[in-house]
């Protein structure tokens, strides 16, 4: 549905200085699938969006939503977007805001106010429904973004670091939103830093560094035969467990970090440092198969 | 032009009355209409239709009244679209199913329309309290006006963020260097050197812009090729910035 095939993007100043913003990526979004777009500050995820939107136009290579041009394909049916920042004139009203944006996505007259009710029931902010933007936390503004992109189902759903000023419990909710836009027709785009968001939302995460995309990593829960490391809980025998995992570091909390092993032998070892008297109150995965690839595409360390 | 932007207009409509076109009506009332309300009030009855009264009317009109024609074109045609882009609300505007240029279309239309609209009703009511001015050709100055100082106000807008600043300097260079262009001093361009006249031509026609609406307020017959040299500079800039918008990318 959407292909992105060896598209570059330079950006000139009127000095003639080129900054290379994206280069030679390729990527396909089919319908029905959701794709995280990763990467730290600066690595392209924000051009890419745009270039998706038409309101880029690729230096090379070619972007293509349903075989049309992003910018027509647009023009033609619209896209659920929530950009990074939001961008509304802060005299209008929520509602207003969301009054309007209606009647472009093309909200039918007679059903336009049971819409925007309903976009203001789902994000819960009839309280603020009647207040200028410029008074709202960034937090409700954000979810003013996410109702206005609900307004009119689409093809195509993108989110450019759409929990931004979220609290825990709006985060939360916004997982639900996207798991009730899941469609076999929809194709979902979320750009974030988040990984552990993009692990709990995305079929597929590519992630970006320096304008690539380095790798495309299938988010598919943990392999059985992955190997990562675990932060081990302990309450009681922690040489127990020192015994069965060598090479794990007992830190000043009582908390034992081990060395990537794979599902089998974490559990092995749990059972006999359990049977040996051992007392576990949690094991947390250190870095997740994401957070691995991408520490390892992006070349940092993990914490 | 589709239904959905049709149906937008209802918001554009007083979002240009109440954001743009309140501050030049303020003043206009201000400096024109608080005036004429009081001088009116004080004077004897029938005053206003002695030779006197006529020509003091008309001092004014051609004084304050007028006024609004460039200050109103001037806030409806500039910081649209470049305000759009440089905020980021075409981020929003735009992932919507809208074609750009027709929404463009739309409110420069739109303001365009108010623009003229609101211009007549000025004149109408300096009109009732002072003597008859034609509101119908005062409106059709007002169409001038608007397709001159809009058009490139579009253009400008579609081409940077500064447009009203750009405006502003267009249009006061213009008018400077017409003006001593035309000046009666029997010198060749009024004095100025051959490729400083030549740029001065090039410029937007504010010169024959003044020159017509003056026939237009006098009653008198306009001359075609002023009026075509305006219509078509406005009208050219204007589908300029349309092409550009089209080849340029929003995202800047």
């Amino acid at each position: 549905m959407i292909a992105l095939r060896g598209v570059s993007k330079t950006y000139r100043s009127l000095l003639g200085k080129q900054v290379r913003a994206v280069e030679d990526v390729t990527l396909d979004v089919a319908p029905g699938e959701v794709l995280g777009i990763a990467g730290p500050n600066g690595a392209g995820k924000s051009t890419i969006i745009s270039l998706l939107l038409g309101f880029l136009r690729p230096t090379s290579g070619s972007v293509e939503i349903d075989g049309m041009a992003p910018r027509a394909f647009v023009e033609k049916f619209g896209v659920a977007y929530v950009p990074e920042l939001m961008a509304l004139p802060t005299h209008w009203t929520a509602e207003g805001a969301l009054r309007r944006l209606a009647v472009l996505a093309g909200v039918p007259a007679d059903k336009l106010g049971a819409e925007v009710d309903r976009v203001i029931e789902t994000l819960s902010i009839g309280e603020h429904r009647k207040k200028r933007l410029k008074t709202l936390s960034k937090g409700n503004f954000q979810r003013v973004g996410l109702a206005q992109a609900l307004l009119m189902p689409t093809r195509v759903v993108i989110f450019d670091e759409p929990t931004h000023g979220l609290d825990p419990v709006w985060t939360q909710k916004f997982r639900e939103i996207v798991a009730s836009l899941k469609r076999p027709d929809c194709a979902i785009i979320i750009a974030s830093h988040n990984l552990d968001e993009l692990e709990r939302l995305t079929d597929r995460v590519a992630i970006m560094d320096r304008g690539r995309v380095q790798r495309v990593v299938t988010v598919s829960g943990a392999s059985v035969t992955a190997l990562m490391a675990y932060r081990i809980r302990v309450v009681a025998g922690a040489d127990a467990l020192l015994a069965r995992f060598p090479g794990g570091v007992l830190g000043a909390t009582g908390d034992l970090d081990i060395p990537p092993v794979d599902v089998p032998t974490l559990n092995a070892g749990l059972a006999s440092a359990i049977n040996s008297g051992a007392l576990i109150s949690a094991v947390i995965p250190r870095e997740s198969a994401l957070e691995q690839a991408f520490h390892s595409a992006v070349g940092t360390a993990a914490p | 032009m589709n239904t959905r932007l049709l149906r937008y207009s209802r918001f554009q409509v007083p979002e240009f009355i109440q954001h743009r076109l309140a501050l030049p009506l303020v003043l206009i009332a201000f400096v024109a209409g608080l005036p004429t309300y009081l001088m009116t009030k004080n004077v004897p009855p029938g005053w206003m239709q002695s030779p006197q009264g006529i020509n003091l009317a008309k001092q004014m009109f051609a004084q304050s009244i007028t006024l609004f024609l460039p200050l109103g074109a001037f806030v409806a045609a500039v910081g649209v679209i470049s305000a759009d882009r440089q905020q980021g609300y075409f981020r929003f505007l735009f992932s919507k199913p809208v074609n750009v240029l027709a929404y463009y279309a739309q409110t420069y239309a739109l303001h365009g329309i108010v623009f003229v609209l609101t211009f007549g009703a000025i004149v109408w009511a300096f009109g009732s309290y002072t003597i008859h001015f034609s509101v119908h050709r005062s409106m059709e100055a007002a169409v001038l006006t608007f397709v001159l100082i809009g058009g490139i106000g579009l253009l400008l807008g579609a081409l940077t963020r500064y447009d009203g600043a750009a405006l502003i300097a267009f249009y006061v260079l213009a008018l400077m260097l017409q003006q001593l262009m035309s000046a009666p001093n029997g010198l060749k361009n009024g004095g100025l050197p051959d490729w400083l006249a030549a740029f001065a031509n090039g410029l937007p026609p504010v010169g024959k812009l003044d020159h017509l609406r003056d026939h237009l307020y006098a009653g008198t017959a306009l001359d075609m090729p002023e009026l075509w040299h305006v219509l078509g500079y406005g009208g050219g800039a204007a589908l300029l910035g349309f092409f550009l918008l089209r080849r340029l990318p929003l995202a800047r």
